[in-house]
């Protein structure tokens, strides 16, 4: 049977213009990410913010420049359609971020969340 | 031994410095190490244009590509200039019946219409792109 499970990636962004990095270790006992969805909690951040890396087990999924928004989703998405479509290995791999914020929220701090869709074959 | 083809996105900026230079010249060389791009993404970048109503899709600018070192001309295009907080689907890349080769040029220009947010702006064009070998991986 299928288990799906719904990792998070916090990244408290603290000022404008910021870069910032974070690395996490994929949910044992999920053998795959196949899915990759942000959203900040500011709306207006959204603009002009990039990655400047994104990986999954040493493998680039989105060059530098990249653009968060570019995997994220308006409200009209069904919740199973949110997700950025990967294939990749978990079960402990490592995870690597960095983003730099656009400068363009209307306050700060605010937190970007990163969501791994996990799932076992 | 075969190798499996990674996939890969291919980033292109083009910069637009103020309306009154409403034409912007775009040259572009396919990284040899790629496959083909069968996908091709436009975003308004760091630049957008405010919604007049719920069913206003603000237009940002036309971009007009030549691919393979202008053997074709598959891509003219209007570029939304839709802030990401407006967006309501998802961001999804346009399939080209016309791929890009490695080592290939990309040549053409963008049209802005004067109407963003701020100047100067840097729009991006995504190409989804296969590797042909596994580069990606470290």
């Amino acid at each position: 049977m299928k288990t799906i499970k719904y990792q998070l990636l916090k990244l408290l962004i603290p000022t404008s213009g910021a870069d910032v990095q974070a690395e996490i270790n994929t949910e044992k006992g999920y053998a795959l990410v196949t899915g990759i969805s942000a959203n900040a909690t500011d709306e207006e951040a959204s603009l002009g913010c990039v990655f400047n890396k994104f990986e999954i087990n040493n493998k680039e999924i989105f060059p530098e420049g990249y653009e968060s928004s570019r995997i994220t989703t308006g409200i009209n998405v069904s919740p199973n359609d949110r997700f950025y479509k990967v294939t990749e290995p978990a079960d402990g791999t490592k995870v690597t971020v960095k983003y730099k914020d656009g400068g363009n929220a209307l306050a700060y701090p605010y937190i970007l969340t990163i969501y791994l869709n996990l799932e076992n074959a | 031994m075969l190798r499996e083809k990674t996939k890969s996105w291919l980033i292109i900026p083009v910069k637009v410095n103020n309306p009154l230079a409403y034409v912007t010249g775009i040259e572009y060389k396919i990284p040899e190490h790629v496959d083909t791009c069968t996908g091709i993404m436009l975003s308004p970048g760091t630049t957008f244009i405010e919604k007049l109503s719920k069913n206003h899709t603000p237009v940002l600018g036309n971009i007009s590509l030549w691919f393979n070192s202008k053997t074709t001309h598959p891509v003219h295009y209007l570029v939304d200039g839709i802030h990401p907080k407006e967006q309501e689907g998802k961001y999804e890349s346009l399939r080209l019946k016309e791929s890009l080769k490695g080592g290939t040029l990309i040549q053409g220009l963008m049209e802005d219409f004067g109407k963003a947010n701020s100047y100067p702006y840097e729009m991006k064009i995504y190409l989804e792109c296969t590797l042909k070998c596994s580069c990606n991986d470290k």
